[in-house]
């Protein structure tokens, strides 16, 4: 398979504090690559990174990008513009606040086509119906019309993904785009990014701390913990044999269907702030494996998974 | 057809508000003309003896003038009729000039009061709104720092301070403009100058706080991974949102420029509503004063009116609720 982004030693600092510590990955062609992590492990900003759209808090302090052959870190901000929204579309957790108020969805959709396609307003406007329709939006022409306030989470969420495929984009970025949502309206949006990535074979880099939504989605993960990644592999291969000890606590966290527990399982202790990431493994004064070494010493990543205990087995 | 029945609703909605509101309206000034008439009952002096002066003597004259000014009636006949004049635009004759009706004393300054605010407005709101968007968006560095600064001294600087300074510098120092005056449009610029530098400042500082705001806010995030150049993200999507909160204080603003235009027009001589106010009260001259007091309720009023109406405008969220 052939790569379509490679992240490389990606660091991001906010002021003196590193919150990314030289993250390495690859998103193939036509793949859905998840990232999951707890709040605070960094997956958040390294799907901000990707846009460079981390703000002016942020700063991307070393790696490289390379987006179909070029290094987005080498672009001009108006290079870089122009691959926003474009090549890399994204949406966000909180379909609530994401859209303008003041704005029709219909126009916010059009606004992509005009500004990186230069449509006419009309001829966007058209294009945006015939979005909305793909997107699973009852009586779009109306729809078109409506400002965000006259419109569910849902359909929110809804005009998100339609204005991010306005322009067929290679690749979209989602940072949690259903954890807002209720239930059954989460299972529709999977089900509509699910059939938008095979209508328009896009590469997906989906943000989640929810495992069943990973199960459902993606195709390979990467498992974040305290601004590294801590594991990655093929879904399958995950939840079948998870090899790091905090996959293994996470996947026992998700409580599943058919399976009744007295006592649901947690994760003792909270993720570490960023300002004080423990010596050695930064999991290991929550690990219930951890050997003397893994206080000591920084495990690597090596053949997927970052831990002394795994790598020896 | 629910599209139909909503549209209806919505007119429906529309109705009862502006039939609310100027119900309102004509409640406050009600209320207006009975204070003022009151307060006139109780200010000391009687106005016939001073219009009539040294003929003071004159018994039979004084009674003329009590019957033509309608003081002779009882005060509740006196009230009634005054209201119903003004409900015509009638309010009656003035103490200083005697004979003349209030409404031709007020003529030249009502075709100059509220005509230098609105100029005045009008060229402050994009001003100010330019300078604050120039601050916002280099906020952090010396550009934004001075900007602030020229802004706090525009404020700090008290009106007649910077009027004398003006005058000195562009009409004395370098006579480029008249001192003071009416009629030309040169004699308008120093005033305008005036009336501006404060509203210009109070609305770039309100610019600058609200749009830094907006900036933060994650549909500017959308606007920007959308891959707009950044001065739509900044025209038209921050600072499209900033016109909202900002219009409830260009009504203040306009309030004020009507009552400045007061201090203004006695710095610069100029015979608008302001001077004939100060002047009417010097000169006792209260239906005048009752006059001008009543039409700047009906301006507060109508400006009050105006940006509710913006409101509904600007903000697709308020069209239907209100």
């Amino acid at each position: 398979m052939k790569a379509l982004l490679e992240v490389r030693d990606l660091r991001v600092s906010f002021g003196a504090t590193e919150v990314l510590d030289g993250i390495d990955f690859d998103v193939y062609e036509g793949e859905v690559l998840a990232i999951v992590g707890e709040s605070g492990s960094g997956k958040s900003v390294t799907a901000l990174s990707m846009m460079r759209l981390l703000g002016e808090s942020a700063e991307i302090t070393s790696g490289s990008l390379r987006f179909s052959g070029r290094d987005l870190l080498e672009l001009s901000e108006d290079e870089m513009r122009k691959v926003r929204g474009r090549e890399i579309a994204m949406i966000f957790q909180e379909p609530m606040s994401s859209l303008n108020p003041v704005y029709t969805a219909g126009f916010q959709v059009a606004e992509v086509l005009e500004e990186h396609f230069g449509y006419s307003r009309k001829a966007a406007l058209e294009k945006a119906r015939e979005l909305f329709e793909m997107v699973g939006i009852p009586a779009p022409e109306e729809r078109l019309r409506s400002y965000p306030h006259e419109l569910s989470g849902g359909m929110r969420q809804r005009v998100m993904i339609a204005m991010a495929m306005a322009s067929e984009p290679k690749l979209l970025v989602a940072d949690e785009p259903t954890t807002a949502l209720d239930v059954t309206i989460q299972a529709q949006i999977l089900a509509l990014m699910k059939d938008v990535r095979s209508r328009f074979g896009t590469s997906v880099l989906f943000i989640t701390h929810d495992m069943g939504v990973v199960a459902s989605i993606a195709d390979r993960m990467l498992v974040m913990y305290a601004g590294q990644i801590v594991e990655e592999g093929s879904v399958e291969s995950l939840f079948e044999s998870p090899r790091h000890p905090y996959t293994q606590r996470l996947l026992a966290c998700a409580p599943s269907i058919g399976e009744r527990k007295e006592r649901l399982s947690v994760i003792e202790g909270f993720a570490p702030s960023p300002d004080a990431y423990p010596g050695g493994c930064r999991f290991h004064p929550r690990c219930s494996e951890a050997i003397e070494r893994c206080s000591a010493e920084p495990p690597r990543l090596v053949r997927g998974v970052r831990c002394w205990v795994a790598e020896d087995s | 057809m629910h599209h139909v029945s909503l549209r209806a609703a919505t007119l429906r909605a529309v109705w009862r508000f502006a039939f609310r509101r100027v119900f309102g309206i004509v409640l406050v000034l009600f209320v207006a003309v009975v204070l003022t008439f009151g307060a006139l009952q109780y200010v000391p002096g009687d106005p016939i003896l001073i219009l009539l002066g040294d003929q003071s003597g004159d018994v039979e004259l004084e009674a003329r003038l009590r019957a033509e000014y309608g003081l002779d009636r009882p005060l509740t006949e006196q009230f009634v009729s005054y209201l119903g004049g003004v409900l015509r635009g009638d309010f009656g004759l003035s103490f200083r000039f005697a004979s003349t009706p209030v409404k031709d004393v007020l003529a030249t300054g009502l075709a100059i009061s509220p005509v230098l605010a609105l100029v005045a407005l009008v060229l402050s709101v994009p001003l100010g709104i330019g300078l604050g968007t120039f601050a916002a968006r280099r906020k952090g560095t010396l550009a934004d720092s001075l900007t602030m600064f020229v802004l706090v001294l525009g404020i700090s600087i008290p009106n007649f301070a910077l009027a004398s300074f003006l005058v000195y510098l562009f009409a004395v120092r370098v006579p480029l403009l008249p001192v003071a005056g009416w009629g030309t449009p040169a004699q308008a610029v120093l005033p305008l100058v005036l009336l501006i530098v404060p509203a210009m400042v109070y609305i770039g500082r309100l610019t600058r706080t609200y749009l830094l705001e907006v900036l933060q806010e994650d549909y500017i995030r959308t606007a920007r991974a959308k891959g707009l150049r950044e001065h739509l993200v900044i025209y038209r999507h921050a600072l499209r949102n900033t016109l909202v909160p900002l219009s409830t204080s260009i009504g203040i603003i306009f309030g004020g420029l009507l009552s400045g235009t007061f201090v203004v027009e006695t710095i610069f001589n100029i015979p608008g509503l302001g001077s004939l106010a100060i002047q009417s009260v010097f000169a006792r001259d209260y239906p005048v004063v009752m006059a001008v007091v009543l039409l700047y309720t009906l301006f507060y009023s109508l400006i009050n009116l105006g940006v509710d109406l913006l409101y509904g405008v600007l903000d697709p969220r308020i069209r239907l609720s209100s």
